[in-house]
């Protein structure tokens, strides 16, 4: 008699995975293999994609909003710099909400039938976006040091960074993904929401010098603010702080923990919706 | 014995209703507990629950040792990935590590049939192909109690007989316990030791495998009503009116039925052969009882005759009988159920008799 699973209409709600076989990091792995390996499948590029997305996607932005703000070539460099340590982190941020907020209904079927933690399934898609993020790092590496920017403390202080982002986008990942199984109007709403995001974030542009009082707290409410900036922090070491940052970041982390808590109160339900 | 799964007043409440309700239930070590009922009587919902998909609204359930849940085993595939990676994210879901579902691919996929296609992607798998790598890879969990819900109905009928076999020999005969739900009463009846009826998500009954099957068909068929002699096979000018089972219905005694009808037209009943075909509850015939073989002949204008059993030559349980008349050697009038006996338990030629089911007994001479 190895086990014994006990459940009762009366257990509290926060006692979740007395139903599942496998733990939630075995699960998660499981997933990100598989999406991992389905990344860039029947493309003929492959891996090469998550080489060539980034760097059109800083040309693009850099030549548009150089010409549109009129950038002499000395504000070029330093708007460009500015853009691409702040670019990989959003690209994963926005990976992992998108991805994971849909993660549940796309996998229905599998959802259906096995009692596996369900959390796993945006975490997966975190694990994927780190990947491409990695990409990206490497990338930023190889640049910076072309242009004599490459400083040693990103090896410390981009881990923190990247932390950070990665528990900001899973709280609204786990929200998302929680909530859209009965109301799917979010994932309808959720691509236009971050593409709000991108322009009202701090990812293109400086970030702003707004108070947090008023309607200006709502900009420090964003997490990406804190993010976008503490990717300048980490590989540039640009002093950004201002002290509504810590607003931003609180916002990221209680988020995380608001959309873990949402996901597993509402997973009893899940399958009465799937 | 100790009990695998346990469960006190479960309920479950979907939409608002009830789809379970009061459900106590007891799975021993090593018992097969079949599940059958109509549906939407929640038999789905308790597997469900009891797999831990769905949490429970009312009362509470445990499980002693590791479960595995064949549920809807042939979807969920990936179309892009070989079977080979599906079966190893299945595995891992299911509760086995990567290492075991290697050491356990090789017979996964002999057992699915799908041994030499193993690295192809699953979109160029035929669906009976999805099907059955599914539910072996469900099956060959290491598991103490195996749930399955419905798998065997799909798939062609060589692999329902081979998974069925599997289960037999590999869960049944290991002493793992199963609970199955299926809508072929024959698999229930072949596999189970125990079944639970539900009906609109109550027990309505629990007990060995026949008498609980046999009384579950029972319910489906109305037993009273005939159809419309309008629409009842047959040339018609002879229609049979009742079947009167007057009985005693015990083994080794007489018995006494009747059969009346009516003669539209100046037909003449002396070439009547009126036979009444005993069968089980599920249709399968087991013996007859005719007129005319017995060499009675009837008057012209007789309008009913009556069937003296000396020794009823049936073991306990329930039977239907299959009523035809024919004349001149044409079929004049049937109705498939034309009435229902319950044979009690009776000594046989002056002896107990063994009754694991409703069977005909015969008259012996042994030398």
């Amino acid at each position: 008699m190895s086990k014994l699973r006990e459940v009762s209409a009366q257990d509290p709600w926060w006692k979740v995975g007395a139903g599942t076989a496998q733990s939630l990091q075995v699960v998660t792995l499981a997933f990100a293999r598989r999406d991992l390996k389905l990344r860039y499948t029947q493309t003929r590029l492959g891996w090469v994609w998550a080489v060539l997305q980034p760097l059109a996607l800083i040309t693009a932005l850099t030549l548009v909003l150089g010409r549109v703000f009129g950038l002499p070539p000395e504000g070029m460099r330093q708007f460009g710099l500015n853009l691409a340590v702040a670019l990989p982190g959003w690209i994963w941020f926005q990976f992992t909400v998108s991805q994971g907020a849909s993660s549940l209904i796309a996998n229905q079927a599998l959802v259906s039938k096995a009692a596996f933690p369900r959390a796993a399934l945006p975490t997966a898609k975190a694990v994927v976006g780190f990947a491409d993020f990695g990409v990206g790092c490497a990338l930023l590496i190889l640049g910076l040091a072309v242009v004599g920017e490459l400083q040693a403390m990103a090896l410390v202080r981009v881990p923190l960074a990247a932390a950070y982002t990665a528990l900001a986008s899973l709280g609204w990942a786990y929200f998302a993904a929680a909530v859209s199984v009965r109301r799917r109007d979010l994932l309808a709403v959720l691509p236009i929401l971050l593409q709000v995001l991108f322009f009202i974030s701090p990812i293109a542009l400086p970030s702003a010098n707004f108070q947090p009082k008023g309607w200006g707290i709502l900009y420090w409410l964003n997490p990406a603010v804190a993010m976008a900036d503490g990717f300048r922090w980490a590989w540039l070491g640009w002093d950004v702080w201002q002290p509504a940052h810590l607003i931003s970041a609180a916002s990221g982390v209680l988020g995380f923990f608001g959309g873990l808590l949402t996901l597993r109160w509402r997973s009893r339900r899940l399958n009465e919706f799937i | 014995m100790v009990p695998r799964i346990e469960a006190t007043n479960l309920g479950k409440n979907l939409g608002g209703r009830w789809a379970l309700r009061r459900i106590d239930l007891r799975v021993g070590e090593g018992e097969v507990v079949g599940i059958v009922g109509a549906n939407g009587a929640g038999k789905s919902t308790l597997l469900k629950t009891l797999s831990g998909l769905l949490h429970p609204d009312e009362g509470s359930y445990r499980v002693h040792g590791s479960m595995a849940s064949l549920l809807e085993v042939g979807s969920g595939f990936h179309p892009d990935l070989s079977g080979r990676e599906n079966a190893y994210l299945r595995g891992v879901l299911l509760g086995m590590s990567r290492n075991q579902v290697a050491e356990l691919l090789p017979a996964i996929a002999e057992f699915a049939g799908v041994a030499d296609r193993l690295d192809e992607p699953v979109k160029f798998y035929s669906s009976g192909m999805q099907l059955r790598l599914g539910f072996s890879v469900a099956a060959h969990l290491p598991a103490d109690v195996l749930v399955v819900d419905e798998v065997l109905a799909v798939g062609d009928a060589a692999f329902q007989a081979k998974s069925l076999s599997f289960i037999e020999s590999n869960w049944r005969s290991s002493g793992r316990s199963v609970v199955y739900v299926a809508h072929q009463l024959s698999q229930v009846r072949r596999l189970c030791d125990r079944v639970l009826w539900l009906e609109d998500g109550v027990l309505r009954m629990d007990g060995p495998a026949d008498a609980v099957c046999d009384a579950y068909l029972a319910s489906q068929i109305d037993a009273t009503a005939w159809p419309e002699a309008s629409v009842r096979p047959g040339l018609g000018d002879v229609r049979a009116t009742e079947l009167r089972l007057e009985g005693p219905w015990v083994t080794g005694t007489p018995a006494r039925l009747t059969v009346t009808w009516s003669m539209s037209k100046p037909a003449s009943a002396k070439n009547l052969d009126v036979r009444l075909s005993v069968e089980r509850i599920d249709g399968s015939a087991l013996t007859l009882w005719s007129s005319l073989q017995s060499g009675w002949v009837l008057s012209e204008s007789a309008t009913g005759c009556a069937l003296e059993l000396p020794e009823l030559a049936l073991s306990s349980g329930r039977y239907r009988i299959h009523l035809r008349l024919f004349r001149n050697g044409l079929l004049e009038d049937e109705v498939p159920n034309a009435g229902q006996i319950e044979v009690q338990h009776g000594l046989w030629q002056g002896r107990d008799y063994p009754t694991p089911r409703p069977m005909a007994l015969q008259p012996q001479r042994w030398s």
